[in-house]
């Protein structure tokens, strides 16, 4: 089930609005908290089960088990019972994740074949179990003694299968206290609304094209493989922002605060600064959870005083630096799939930022960013970032590296036969309204527009009409086949 | 004590931070020192664990916000604050 589909907007969802929402719970002692604790825990089954009716129970086992090793941190003072309990946890989580997403790759390298079906959002809510373990071997009152709201906090369908990857300390308050606002609905519904909009209006739309460019990339020409780079470009940031949107949108509804997982990405001028923007909630939780606790670790600090003493006190400095973002960088790649496009495709951030970190050129960018004013530094260092990120979702974005140096090659006119061609004056004259305003909204434009905008009548009348257009839109999109891009070409 | 603690604390930000004119108060942050990034933070975490012969947990070192937060914490947990 998606949530721009017309069994979750026009079933599941008002369905689920309504016995959550129904007036008898008003009655209920608690408020109906524990009632409606367990219809969306309920809905939130349903939800996963629709796409993944056997793995189901493997998420659930798994929140049992992980639920056990949780009780058994919080009871337990001794470091060495909790390491081995944190172990336990680690390896069954991890473990479980490799089994389903890495042992098919893994097998591939030795010459053998396993294929395991990869389930619906694993990588997402794996990350969100590691996030309680974890957060409880920190700080042992953290502890969940109460199965199903920890059940809720790991499989709740607004960020079960696409984020942002909440962390348990975020909303563990809110699982039991929370309020339920019209301030909170009126704000869940306009998020939702916008998110369904960049998805079915903006998305899908740049989908077409990119899918084009990427469907016999020998054929392109230059430019054609450009376009279908920055479409695609386009198509990722709106399909996932917009996703991010609504989860963050329908969580408001029922009264969850998610953390917020994109900053206009785009309009970066450093990769130090895109990764602070792009998918913010993954980021933060390598930084938490990985990229801290591995430079805190025994065995790093020590390299990182021998590395000092070997190199001098400026230049000691680098080994541990580039090792954590090696590390780290691996991590990004492989949590994105199991091929080795997304290893290399990590591996180039990994340079980048390396660069950036070693050379001061991140720190000078962000200064850059964060100066009013316009100069032409600051469009130098944003084409970089543009050059490279396009790059990086070829090979992102390709089946695998053949293709993506295919690809690559025929940006820089390597096998492409013409420079232009009639695809691309088609695929661009269709693209003339939706291309120049995809890009303009990636910037924060609207929200400069709207703060220029004083009078708060005038912002209402305006938002409530946008608002409403938006919606009208994207539901004759979603019921005329969503999935038919062709609704463009119609107009 | 605060001023004792604040002084030990400035001589570990100008020894990190390579920078001798650098004086920090409860307020600064990350922004105010521009070298204080997500690469930095864990060698000033463990610079000043040292000198204070203390240990942060993991919690409290990605939740500090200022070198208030981090007073508070040296405070309540530091074993030799009377050198």
């Amino acid at each position: 089930m998606v949530f721009s589909g017309n069994i979750f907007l026009f079933i599941f969802l008002p369905l689920t609005l309504l016995v959550y929402f129904n007036p008898f719970t008003k009655k209920c002692k608690d408020g109906g908290r524990k009632f409606k604790n367990i219809v969306l825990l309920v809905a939130s089954l349903v939800f996963y089960a629709w796409g993944e009716p056997k793995f189901v129970f493997l998420m659930m086992a798994s929140i049992v088990l992980n639920w056990l090793i949780g009780l058994g941190l919080g009871k337990y003072e001794r470091l060495s019972v909790r390491r081995w309990l944190l172990v336990a946890g680690l390896l069954l989580d991890i473990g479980l994740l490799f089994v389903f997403k890495y042992l098919g790759f893994a097998a591939g390298i030795f010459k053998a074949t396993i294929s395991i079906a990869l389930p619906l959002g694993i990588s997402f809510y794996t990350f969100q179990i590691l996030s309680y373990v974890l957060d409880v071997y920190f700080n042992k009152d953290r502890v969940q003694k109460n199965l199903l709201l920890l059940g809720l906090y790991i499989s709740m369908f607004p960020q079960l299968v696409a984020g942002p990857i909440v962390r348990y300390k975020e909303v563990s308050e809110e699982l039991l206290n929370r309020q339920e606002t019209s301030e909170d609905i009126t704000y869940g519904v306009r998020r939702f609304v916008y998110g369904l909009g960049k998805k079915v209006l903006f998305a899908n739309f740049f989908a077409i094209i990119a899918d084009y460019a990427f469907f016999s990339p020998g054929a392109d020409s230059v430019a054609t493989a450009w376009l279908g780079i920055i479409c695609y470009s386009l198509q990722i940031y709106y399909v996932f922002s917009g996703y991010s949107d609504m989860a963050i949108g329908l969580g408001r509804i029922f009264g969850f605060h998610f953390p917020e997982n994109f900053d206009y990405p785009y309009v970066s001028m450093s990769f130090t600064e895109y990764w602070r923007r792009w998918h913010m909630t993954l980021g933060r939780w390598m930084k938490d959870y990985l990229f801290y606790p591995l430079q805190k670790s025994k065995g790093f600090i020590k390299m990182g005083k021998w590395s000092k003493k070997t190199f001098g006190k400026k230049k000691g400095k680098y080994l541990p630096t580039i090792l954590s973002l090696l590390a780290l960088w691996l991590a990004m790649g492989f949590w994105h799939g199991a091929n080795w496009n997304f290893v290399v495709w990590g591996l180039v951030f990994f340079v980048l930022m390396t660069f950036e970190n070693l050379s001061g050129f991140g720190k000078k960018a962000l200064k850059a960013a964060m100066e009013k004013g316009f100069t032409w530094m600051k469009v130098v260092y944003h084409i970089y970032v543009i050059f490279f990120l396009l790059l990086a979702w070829v090979l992102f974005r390709a089946e695998n590296l053949n293709v993506a140096w295919d690809y690559i090659g025929n940006m820089f006119g390597k096998t492409s036969k013409a420079f232009v061609d009639a695809d691309f004056w088609i695929y661009l004259s269709n693209g003339k309204f939706l291309l120049p305003a995809g890009i303009l909204l990636s910037t924060p434009l609207a929200r400069w527009i709207s703060n220029k905008v004083t009078k708060e009548k005038v912002k209402d009348v305006a938002r409530a009409v946008i608002l409403l257009v938006i919606f009208g839109l994207s539901v004759l999109a979603v019921i005329s086949e969503s999935y038919n891009p062709f609704i463009y070409f119609n107009f | 004590m605060d001023e004792q603690i604040n002084n030990r604390l400035n001589e570990v930000f100008q020894e990190v931070f390579d920078d001798e004119d650098l004086f920090i108060d409860d307020d600064t942050n990350a922004d105010s020192i521009d070298d204080w990034d997500s690469m930095e933070h864990i060698n000033l975490v463990v610079a000043v664990e040292e000198e204070f012969g203390m240990k942060f947990s993991m919690d409290e070192i990605a939740e500090m916000q200022n070198v208030g937060d981090m007073v508070e914490i040296i405070k309540e947990r530091a074993t030799n604050l009377n050198q």
